[in-house]
């Protein structure tokens, strides 16, 4: 069946002879192996000592004393629920919302364009920028939200108190965010063959479920890379953390591994520390993706109602 | 549309392919020698970079030094001392790409670079050239010290920290200037029932000088300059028990546990704050210098602390690597370029924008009514004190840093605090 | 089912009001979401003509009296060297990204193709090491890299750049691909290879035309983290002369405090050749093209 396009089962003649893989993959994966893989085989040796200064030549071995304080570090749990918030808040708003907005472009004639390229600006913008602009609205004397609270006769807002401030911090990512997502999801609803929806119309398949039934099964492999990029995403979150609540401001409660690597690289310089964090998140970054992958491996119970 | 994509990609191949070829010439190392000497290439790494007003006057002195000595080419790399700037200084020095000369800070820094012999002590360079930071002034010099008790770095510049007040603010709301404890609880009581911030702060995001300042006030330098390795003097606590007692009192900003150093340090250049604690290097940002004052942080009720101590530092200075030290062709003009970017003359100028000079240079006329308060205070301290990072292991001085918050909150005892800066004090 | 003429109309206007509604509502929507973006883009911009020590007290209004003090102060950032202007710059950075996102694409596309078409045994395996790599920060990374760029020689040089910025997209770039090209029915392919034509052949004429707003779109994100990677770029680009026009957001700040309109004339200075590269690769994202595609 047509629609069935690209589904694992339909292996095609043309793929049986394997001798061409190796000159697909050799390339991306040699320059991979050299400069992304032994450097971290590199930084995963260093996680077994410990090093005082980044860059520093001292170091001696301590076996896995850094993976047994990361055990006790009270900092990585916080970082690991706050981490798991942003997992949620990513799937849910940030690709949710982008996959909304990428369908609503998607059907509209008019003014598509702008929104494509208007959507597109929050990413292009430093976390530099867009975080001074969030820390100017949310400052207590005299910040833009609570000059608005004033005029509306209202008492200003702690805005980053220790129970609001890490929903204050996910609000400016998931909001650049959702551009990124966005761009990828309307490129793939693009390449949706329009004579798919011709179809789809002549049996009278349409709106909601014309999206359920053909859209979304169409660009499932697209969502599932998103998926994959959105676990990845939150648990790298970092730079715009960092300006807006540096040292997991208030009070270490709204650390990230992002964060909290930074922190103990380069503030407090226990470079072996660090890179046991870098491993471990590298480790919870496979399991999630695992699951992905398990969870979401075919998209063919889309199909198998009624096409 | 193949043929416009076709068309970038070839043009940026193209264009990628020229360049690359092109810019290994640069038009400096073209350039013919113009006298004797073999020409000679020096590279530096300084951190007069970015917002720091010193990098113009820096810059002319770089540009006269290779007008007068034009065989000798000035590599110039410097930027913004900032972590990830550290962090590339020392990946130089350990991956072989060592710098010729580099501007870098003392201390804890420091230490990997002299442990692992990257930098010559000015103890060595004076058997050969006996002048070589002969015009710094020894106190300043003594701030260079050490570990092994060796010099490496040529200071330029120190700084100070005190209580930078609003005089119009207190005089505005009839408060005395808190020359003295009593009066400093005053005057936070009287600005917070004014709707006043009595003291602009942040406890998130740079080290703020609270921490040395209320343990100096509680144990006067002796109990100050101490490095705490197994076990602390009982003034830090009760030194830095009074983030509570001010905490509760209103002294800080309602968000000073998140709010950012420069919006809070905004609060107290606009009056909207009566009182700051900060460093010689902010008064540049101080809007209003005529109505401004800066007081030593006054002595706690009990405290050790003489009112007139205050805290100080050089913590930066001019290294010459080892790797230029022992290579003949570079040698002299490592010794000159250091001895140039160090002289009274480029003191003098580095001044011009604050701090303490580190050399003996007359009153400088460029000075507003802060700065010049400010030296005056430097100079009749009775006791000077480094600031607490300069001995605490960064792992340490972190963890302090981090804790304040919760330390004003009462969330963690001061000794509890304490105990774990001890133990990760290493 | 008797339905009259009248109840047939009914139901048209009633399906009509639907889509008003329906129609209203996806643009409000989209308005809005567009009027955020569009603020922060003139905030940024807007600010970039005020006093900068301005900027903290007062960054929400429109600017009445604008300075181009904050662009003189970033142009003489950038010219503090001789040699060096800003668009040279602009040059350096181009050249760097452009070629970033050339031997991305073309790696990253032909290593997406075979994941996505071939069965292999540690497929699976493969494309979760991908994944991982996604996670590796840089600054675990960087140590490394730069022993052995500097061991090449190839410290200040653009190439030594491009190369590890090519291995720390390629993960993306085939995650990404991948997904698009799996989505791509496989019936042209298996036509192709009726007529005799090779895995190459169908690669470059059926598969790369077909999926070229993927490449597009997986070009202008590279393109975006090469160019806003300021950290692997000022450690291996040292003179000033190679900067790239990003390094101006390192220029930004000191012990001395941060310059809030330098930021800003810095951000819409470094931001501007970006949104003119999406405006132009813009047209490769165009729909019908590859419904056209598959036709013929």
């Amino acid at each position: 069946m047509y629609f069935l396009a690209g589904s694992e089962t339909g292996i095609i003649m043309l793929y049986k002879d394997k001798r061409p893989l190796i000159i697909f993959l050799a390339p991306a994966l040699l320059v991979m192996g050299i400069f992304l893989y032994y450097p971290f085989l590199q930084n995963f040796a260093d996680s077994f000592y410990e090093i005082n200064g980044f860059g520093s030549e001292t170091r001696t071995y301590i076996g896995i004393e850094n993976y047994k304080q990361l055990l006790q570090d009270k900092i990585i749990l916080q970082a690991i629920k706050n981490t798991s918030l942003m997992i949620l808040f990513t799937i849910v708003f940030e690709i949710g919302v982008a996959l909304v907005l990428a369908l609503m472009v998607d059907g509209i004639r008019t003014g598509a364009k702008f929104f494509r390229t208007v959507f597109f600006f929050p990413i292009v913008i430093s976390a530099t920028a867009i975080g001074l602009m969030f820390n100017l609205f949310y400052a207590y004397n005299g910040g833009l939200f609570n000059q608005i609270l004033e005029k509306l006769g209202l008492n200003p807002v702690l805005w980053l108190s220790d129970e609001k401030a890490i929903y204050m911090i996910a609000l400016p990512i998931v909001w650049q965010y959702v551009g990124f997502y966005f761009v990828i999801i309307l490129t793939g609803l693009n390449s949706v063959p329009e004579d798919i929806y011709e179809y789809a119309y002549i049996d009278g398949v349409q709106g909601l479920k014309r999206i359920w039934y053909i859209t979304l099964p169409l660009v499932w492999d697209v969502l599932k890379a998103c998926l994959i990029l959105g676990i990845t995403g939150s648990l790298k979150i970092f730079d715009m953390a960092w300006v807006i609540a540096p040292y997991g401001a208030p009070k270490g409660i709204t650390h990230f591994f992002g964060t909290y690597l930074y922190q103990t690289t380069f503030f407090s310089q226990t470079v072996g520390y660090g890179s046991a964090i870098a491993v471990l998140v590298v480790i919870l970054g496979l399991l999630m993706s695992f699951a992905v992958m398990k969870l979401i491996r075919s998209k063919a119970f889309f199909y198998s109602e009624d096409m | 549309m193949k043929r416009i994509l076709a068309i970038i990609l070839a043009s940026a191949i193209s264009v990628s392919i020229l360049i690359s070829c092109v810019s290994p010439v640069g038009p400096a190392e073209s350039a013919s020698p113009v006298v004797a000497p073999e020409p000679v290439e020096i590279r530096f790494i300084g951190q007069f970079g970015g917002t720091d007003p010193t990098t113009p006057i820096f810059d002319e002195i770089l540009k006269k030094f290779t007008d007068t000595y034009p065989y000798i080419t000035v590599v110039n790399e410097s930027n913004t001392a900032d972590e990830s700037w550290k962090a590339r200084v020392t990946t130089d020095f350990s991956s072989g790409n060592d710098p010729d000369v580099v501007q870098y800070f003392n201390g804890p820094d420091a230490r990997i670079l002299i442990e692992n012999k990257k930098v010559v002590a000015i103890e060595e360079i004076k058997k050969i050239y006996p002048d070589y930071a002969g015009n710094i002034s020894e106190e300043a010099m003594s701030y260079m010290k050490e570990y092994d008790g060796n010099h490496y770095g040529v200071p330029v510049r120190g700084f100070y920290e005190g209580l930078f007040c609003n005089k119009d603010l207190f005089e505005k709301y009839g408060l005395d200037l808190p020359t003295d404890w009593e009066k400093l609880e005053a005057a936070i009581s009287g600005f917070s029932a004014e709707g006043v911030v009595p003291i602009a702060a942040s406890f998130s995001d740079v080290p703020h000088y609270l921490i040395e300042h209320l343990i100096l006030a509680e144990g006067g330098i002796e109990d100050h300059s101490v490095n705490p390795k197994d076990h602390y003097p009982e003034s830090w606590a009760k030194g830095i028990s009074y983030f509570r007692k001010f905490k509760e009192m209103g002294a800080f900003p309602v968000d000073v546990n998140a709010t950012k150093n420069d919006i809070a340090a905004n609060l107290f250049y606009n009056k909207q704050a009566a009182m700051i604690v900060d460093g010689s290097w902010s008064i540049g940002s101080i809007k209003y210098p005529e109505t401004t004052v800066i007081l030593p942080f006054p002595p706690t009720p009990e405290g050790k602390k003489d009112p007139s101590d205050i805290i100080v530092g050089f913590t930066v200075g001019f290294y010459i690597s080892a790797k230029a030290w022992n290579n003949p062709a570079k040698r002299d003009a490592a010794v000159m370029l250091v001895e140039t970017l160090t002289s009274n003359e480029s003191i003098a100028a580095y001044a011009e924008v604050g701090g303490i000079p580190a050399a003996d240079i007359g009153p400088i006329a460029s000075h507003n009514n802060v700065m010049k308060l400010g030296l005056e205070m430097s100079k009749a301290a009775k006791g000077l004190a480094m600031p607490i990072d300069s001995r605490l292991s960064k792992e340490a001085w972190t963890y302090f840093v981090s804790q304040t918050g919760s330390l004003a909150d009462g969330q963690i005892t001061p000794e509890a605090l304490l105990n774990e800066v001890v133990k990760k004090n290493k | 089912m008797d339905s009259t003429a009248a109840a047939f109309e009914k139901q048209i206007s009633k399906t009509k009001v639907k889509n008003v509604l329906s129609r209203v509502l996806i643009y409000s929507v989209l308005i809005l979401w567009a009027f955020s973006s569009i603020y922060m883009l003139f905030w940024v911009v807007n600010n970039s003509f005020r006093e900068k020590t301005e900027i903290l007290n007062d960054s929400f209004s429109f600017v009445t009296y604008p300075t181009d003090e904050n662009y003189r102060t970033a142009f003489g950032r950038l010219s503090r060297e001789e040699n060096m202007s800003i668009l040279r710059a602009y040059l350096n950075s181009v050249i760097i990204s452009g070629s970033t996102v050339i031997c991305v694409t073309v790696l990253g596309g032909l290593a997406a193709y075979a994941m996505a078409r071939y069965s292999f045994k540690l497929k699976n395996v493969l494309y979760l090491i991908l994944a991982g790599s996604l996670l590796f920060p840089a600054y675990s990374l960087i140590v490394p890299i730069f022993r052995m760029i500097q061991g090449i020689g190839l410290v200040n040089n653009p190439i030594g750049v491009i190369i590890p910025q090519t291995a720390v997209n390629l993960a993306f770039s085939i995650i990404i691909l991948m997904g698009f090209i799996k989505n791509l029915p496989t019936e042209i392919e298996e036509a192709a290879y009726m007529e005799g034509c090779g895995v190459f052949s169908v690669f470059f004429r059926i598969i790369l035309p077909v999926t070229k707003p993927a490449f597009a779109t997986v070009g202008i994100f590279t393109f975006l983290w090469s160019y806003n990677d300021l950290f692997l770029q000022m450690s291996i680009l040292r003179k000033r002369v190679s900067y790239p026009v990003s390094a101006l957001l390192n220029e930004i700040s000191s012990q001395f405090g941060t310059d809030f309109g330098l930021m800003c004339s810095a951000t819409t200075i470094v931001v501007l050749p970006i949104l003119i590269i999406y405006l132009f690769l813009q047209k490769n994202i165009m729909k019908g093209l590859t419904a056209g595609a598959i036709k013929g």
